[in-house]
């Protein structure tokens, strides 16, 4: 290897870190605060630097080593000093039931509320409220003429009267049984006999025959004349 | 004849050329009178004038009926009626009907022209024309299409006049005439 070898090889080497130390310092910095931590104060300045990987894996170590002590630690410092020490007794799982939760967290249920409130049962009360695009020509036209509600009112649900247990079994699924009728009794007529007096009045005349009508216009002139 | 219904052929006779009006079988002469005339006649004759004419011209009317009849005396109820009530029409009068009401004998004229002081003798002489009975007539009642007259003896018509004369109505007076009502 010549010696313009080694140094442009250097000069790229060293290209990579400085473009390396601008973005994954601050994901290096939390995985510091995660991390698990010993207990008892620590000493800011003797927190373990990170390893970066890449820089661990190349073939020149010898190199990369002496480039990555010098740069990075003074960054590394700043960051940990700025997050507060979580307290010593705590384990690792239990700040994460600590933590307060997340805002995004919290909006989820409030999408799913409205989401219930559009989609009413079919036999709820409620009348349904318009689409969204019915709001939004009611915002741009007027409200129109109050529509009726959707749905009617479900039937009036409650218990039913049952037949009274002496009329109806209604367990009794089969056939059923007639009541049986006790045998009449064998009828025997009971005559009855009227009994009649001889009488010598019997009947009774009401009133004189109707005379006889005149066969003759004369003799019914006489009559008339007669009175 | 004796028959049930009325024959009236040849009742009324024009003759023309001779400017003669007859009717019935002997031919009696007739004249045509406009009713307007009878009319004057009854309300301004005097009342005997007035029963002395409605009196002949119930006489031809009732011998007419009794030429038509036969035997009156034994002639049927229906016959006698119709007979004499076509010879009532024939003369122009009106329909002529009976009723008997119980043994009083009632005469109903409709549609005639003649007022009633001249109706009553024309229909009391016809009657004793075609029946041969001596009778009297009164004027029961009349209004604008019938007529009722009551045809009896001279007493009981006598006192039926009076009665609706008093103001008794005419269905009354025949009742107590019978020996009933008031």
């Amino acid at each position: 290897m010549s010696k313009a070898h080694t140094i442009a090889r250097l000069e790229s080497l060293l290209a990579r870190i400085h473009s390396r130390a601008e973005g994954p310092r601050v994901v290096a910095a939390a995985r510091v605060v995660a991390a698990p931590a010993a207990p008892g104060p620590v000493p800011v300045m003797h927190a373990p630097p990170p390893r970066e990987a890449p820089a661990v894996t190349e073939a020149e170590i010898v190199v990369d080593v002496e480039v990555q002590v010098a740069t990075p630690e003074t960054v590394l410092a700043v960051v940990v000093e700025e997050e507060p020490a979580p307290p010593a007794a705590l384990e690792s799982r239990e700040q994460l039931v600590a933590a307060e939760p997340a805002p995004v967290a919290e909006s989820a249920p409030v999408e799913s509320e409205v989401e219930e409130e559009v989609r009413a049962p079919i036999s709820s009360r409620r009348p349904i409220p318009p689409q969204p695009e019915e709001q939004l020509a009611a915002m741009a036209f007027g409200a129109e003429e109050p529509q009726p509600a959707r749905h009617t009112p479900p039937p009036e649900s409650g218990r039913l009267l049952a037949a009274p247990a002496a009329d109806f079994d209604a367990e009794v699924t089969e056939v059923r049984e007639a009541q049986k009728v006790a045998s009449p009794v064998p009828l025997v007529p009971h005559a009855t006999a009227a009994v009649l007096a001889p009488s010598d009045v019997v009947a009774d005349v009401v009133g004189a025959p109707r005379p006889a009508v005149p066969a003759t216009f004369v003799a019914v002139l006489d009559a008339s004349l007669a009175l | 004849m004796g028959s049930s219904s009325f024959d009236p052929t040849n009742a009324v006779r024009f003759d023309l050329p001779q400017g003669r009006v007859h009717a019935g079988g002997d031919g009696e002469r007739l004249l045509l009178v406009p009713t307007s005339a009878i009319d004057d006649i009854a309300l301004s004759a005097p009342a005997e004038a007035v029963e002395a004419l409605g009196r002949a011209l119930g006489t031809a009317i009732g011998r007419r009926a009794k030429a038509r009849l036969g035997d009156a005396s034994s002639a049927p109820m229906e016959a006698f009626v119709t007979q004499l009530a076509g010879e009532v029409a024939l003369a122009g009068v009106g329909v002529l009907g009976v009723e008997r009401w119980g043994r009083a004998l009632v005469v109903l004229v409709e549609g005639s022209p003649l007022n009633g002081s001249l109706l009553a003798p024309l229909i009391g002489a016809a009657v004793e024309a075609a029946s041969g009975r001596g009778v009297a007539c009164t004027l029961l009642s009349r209004d604008e299409h019938v007529a009722r007259l009551f045809v009896g003896g001279d007493g009981g018509v006598g006192r039926v006049r009076d009665w609706i004369a008093s103001g008794m109505p005419w269905a009354d007076a025949l009742a107590r005439l019978q020996g009933g009502g008031a």
